[in-house]
């Protein structure tokens, strides 16, 4: 019993939570850390702290409203420059100080990419960006190859934070030149200009942070946060529970209940900027008749899978749009709906001749990804489709036997370019791995829509990509999820509107302990 | 002597080889990290130059001759999920997993061999009856529901025990008690059924007859010539030991080399896995080699040839 009490003694000690340090439990950590070249959504989790983009924005609003970040202001001189005032004194977290060349360096490692992972990057987010030029100590101008209607959406991005040229040409090699090997060394070692640098980070497992003292803005309310791995959800809730972390990630909505039950604990949580879709294998012979992709999508009860798999608290998009679209959120467009008499009739009209579709899913990537696969394959069994499921952890969309299967389309930037065009853009990923293919009037749309720098224009655009998405679909989604995180019940925190999913923002003003 | 050690070391090293050979070809045949790693959205020209990046479009025979190359000089290539040097991934990893791997096996030997011999000396009494259905149930239970048990009890309930990570020696009690509870339970089986065969010999008899203490005999005389199948059980449970400390790590968020070798596995991390199953190979091998020390130590009658 002794040992018992003085165990117990310890245990408290070693977990007693101070004002000074944060300790999260987090499902996943990520394996490297580099803002430029990272589209994963556990990567994604962790940059906002570190780093800092030229164009800031307030997060705590789903609509973009930019501030100064790294930039303090900015001028869109034509439609394919846009001119920004460098911050002065700003430092990196190893005090050396920004320089105009370490922005050029940021941005012209991605517009110019020589190493491979950077490529993907300029291809997916950054094409139209040209070049870099410094005008004087404190102003660059960012050149585009046609006019940019993004150019401040796109200076906000992850991709587009600032990094030091100096540092991570001195990580390896030679230290006056730029190599691969210095990228990789940096997504070891990544340091930025943010509220907290990076003190550890030990791949796939833990990352700690300590507050950046020569932080340009608010200093971080924290003096060290310790992010952990703890990939079983019953090892997140007690070590919840057991106080040895403050917050924990990824909470299933069946769990909300039993934690918002516990009063030393609380729950928040968030409908995400991300769709989970079921997507079609345009290009597979089977599955080339649009009537009986639009059959498929209307036969999807997506209210009831919400209220059976979500407790109603996800959302169900009429269209591929979101909130933090701002003047593009179009919620009037009503591009995908439930109509299984309908689907019926297109069933006949397509002459499905009743052969199997193959539906692939991961066995737990997505939150209820294989329950609503199940639920999915019963719909469409109620409309006379028969179909298999396929569980498989591997990626298929390349593979040319596929049908249909479930993917994810977060949004990568706050707006239609950042979400639906990096998906389904004529250079998007479906049609360059070869499963969908638009048509010239779907690619003069496009172009109207992405390289307009009239709103309106850019509406109308928009809802006529929606209509023909919807005529021939390849894409359905089928909602928001409702992303959830608990925490100790004195710890003041909530994700951000403002974000792109899953972000864990610790800077000041967005976390605060009660009673300190 | 000297020839025996030899050989002894030849055959290792086939073994090494055999297994290396092995995991180098099952993995490469059931999959492929290129389905797993791959950024999604790329055309073929993106994907060759991926694979290019990570030094997968080499065909087999050269892939195989470089990781026997690599082998040689102690270099033993980059993840293929972390992009760094593999020893240097484990050097992180494999510490904490041996420690709870040694620390299991000195709970084991330290309860298990008294508890069998307590079995074995009062099968008669209800003392050891006791004894033999703890051990029924330490055998029946699943690690996992164990585990979870534990969690429930110590941790969440009580908040008494820590149940995520291994930083404190805390954090130690709950995996081991977990890991270990099995392979005392197996030991005392075995202990007490190798003692009972002992306890019926004439020599034990003899010895009683000449006037030896109680205990003399039973260490001396018994203990010392049941432990031969016993030590022999124990070093092939080590193996088994490792799989069950890969469920265990991952329950209590250990992030350890189990943990490290099952996400290999999934996403075919070619380099790790195969170093990390060679180490495994390695220790289990080594225990084996221990083993049949101890049988010199343990009798004399047996030498090595």
């Amino acid at each position: 019993m002794r040992l018992a009490t003085m165990a117990a003694t310890l245990a408290v000690a070693a977990s007693a939570a101070t004002a000074q340090e944060l300790r999260v439990g987090v499902q996943n950590m990520a394996p490297w850390l580099d803002p430029g070249r990272d589209f994963s959504n556990v990567g994604s989790q962790f940059y906002v702290n570190s780093f800092d983009p030229l164009v800031g924005k307030d997060n705590t609003k789903a609509e973009s409203v930019w501030q100064p970040g790294l930039a303090t202001s900015w001028t869109i001189v034509s439609p394919t420059t846009m001119e920004l005032k460098l911050r002065p004194d700003v430092r990196f977290q190893n005090g050396d100080p920004m320089t105009a060349e370490d922005v050029v360096f940021s941005l012209e490692r991605i517009i110019k990419a020589t190493f491979v992972p950077y490529t993907v990057r300029k291809r997916d987010t950054l094409p139209n960006l040209a070049s870099v030029e410094i005008i004087d100590p404190h102003t660059i101008r960012v050149h585009a190859s046609r006019p940019e209607p993004l150019f401040e959406t796109l200076m906000n991005t992850q991709q587009t934070m600032i990094v030091s040229k100096r540092y991570i040409m001195g990580l390896s090699g030679k230290p006056d030149a730029i190599e691969d090997s210095d990228y990789e060394a940096f997504a070891l070692k990544p340091m930025g200009t943010g509220a907290y640098r990076v003190a550890e980070f030990i791949p796939n497992q833990r990352l700690v942070w300590e507050r950046f003292d020569g932080y340009w803005g608010p200093k971080a309310p924290f003096a060290r946060v310790t992010v952990t791995r703890i990939p079983e959800l019953s090892g997140r809730i007690t070590a919840l529970k057991n106080a040895e972390v403050d917050i924990i990630t990824n909470i299933p909505p069946d769990q909300l209940d039993l934690l918002g039950a516990d009063r030393a604990l609380r729950v928040e949580g968030m409908v995400t900027p991300l769709f989970h879709v079921v997507i079609f294998n345009t290009q597979n012979p089977k599955m080339a008749s649009a009537k009986l992709r639009r059959a498929l999508s209307l036969a999807i009860d997506r209210k009831t899978l919400n209220e059976a798999l979500w407790q109603g608290k996800a959302v169900v998009p009429s269209s591929h749009t979101y909130a933090q679209f701002g003047p593009l959120y179009m919620p009037e467009l009503k591009t995908f709906e439930y109509d299984p008499a309908e689907a019926k009739r297109l069933l006949k009209e397509a002459g499905y001749d009743g052969f199997t579709i193959r539906f692939d899913t991961a066995a737990a990537y997505y939150t209820n990804g294989l329950l609503a696969a199940q639920a999915i394959q019963e719909m469409w069994a109620a409309v006379g489709v028969k179909s298999e499921i396929k569980v498989d952890d591997r990626w298929t969309g390349g593979d040319a036997d596929m049908m249909a299967r479930n993917w994810s389309n977060p949004m990568y930037f706050p707006d239609p370019v950042g979400s639906f065009g990096i998906m389904w853009a004529p250079t998007g990923n479906a049609a360059t791995e070869g499963r969908y293919k638009p048509d010239a009037a779907f690619e003069a749309l496009w172009d109207k829509f992405r390289y307009s720098t009239d709103l309106a224009a850019r509406k109308d655009a928009y809802a006529g990509l929606m209509r023909w998405i919807s005529n021939d679909p390849p894409v359905l989604p089928l909602y928001q999820p409702y992303e959830s995180f608990a925490m100790r019940a004195k710890i003041a925190w909530k994700p951000l509107p403002g974000h792109i999913p899953y972000v864990l923002d610790f800077r000041a003003g967005r976390i605060s302990v009660v009673g300190n | 002597m000297p020839r025996f050690v030899a050989l002894r070391l030849l055959r290792m090293l086939a073994t090494l080889w055999a297994i290396a050979t092995v995991v180098f070809l099952a993995i490469r045949l059931t999959g492929n990290p290129i389905d797993y790693l791959m950024p999604e959205g790329l055309d073929a020209e993106g994907r060759r130059a991926m694979i290019a990046y990570w030094g997968l479009d080499a065909d087999l025979l050269t892939q195989y001759a470089s990781f026997w190359r690599g082998l040689a000089e102690g270099d033993f290539g980059l993840g293929l999920m972390e992009r760094r040097p593999v020893s240097e991934i484990f050097a992180e990893r494999a510490g904490r997993s041996l420690a709870l791997l040694s620390l299991t096996l000195m709970v084991t030997l330290g309860i298990g061999v008294p508890l069998g011999v307590a079995a074995a000396v009062w099968r008669r009494r209800a003392m050891g009856s006791a004894v033999l259905f703890i051990a029924f149930l330490g055998y029946a239970i699943p690690n996992f529901v164990l585990a979870i048990l534990l969690l429930l009890v110590f941790s969440a309930s009580l908040n008494w025990l820590p149940s995520a990570g291994a930083t404190t020696w805390l954090h130690y009690v709950m995996p081991t008690a977990t890991l270990a509870a099995y392979f005392v339970a197996a030991l005392v089986r075995y202990t007490r059924n190798a003692m009972l065969d002992v306890l019926g010999q004439d020599y034990i008899r003899t010895a009683h007859a000449k006037g030896l203490s109680p205990a003399a005999v039973l260490l001396r005389h018994g203990l010392r010539n049941a432990l031969i199948p016993v030590v022999t059980v124990l070093g092939l449970q080590v193996a088994t030991l490792v799989s069950g400390a890969v469920v265990i790590e991952t329950v209590f968020a250990w992030n350890g080399m189990g943990d490290l070798l099952v996400g290999a596995t999934l996403r075919r991390d070619y380099p790790v896995l195969q170093f990390g199953v060679l180490l495994v190979a390695s220790v289990v091998i080594a225990v084996n080699a221990l083993v049949d020390l101890a049988y010199v130590a343990i009798d004399p009658r047996v030498r090595l040839v």
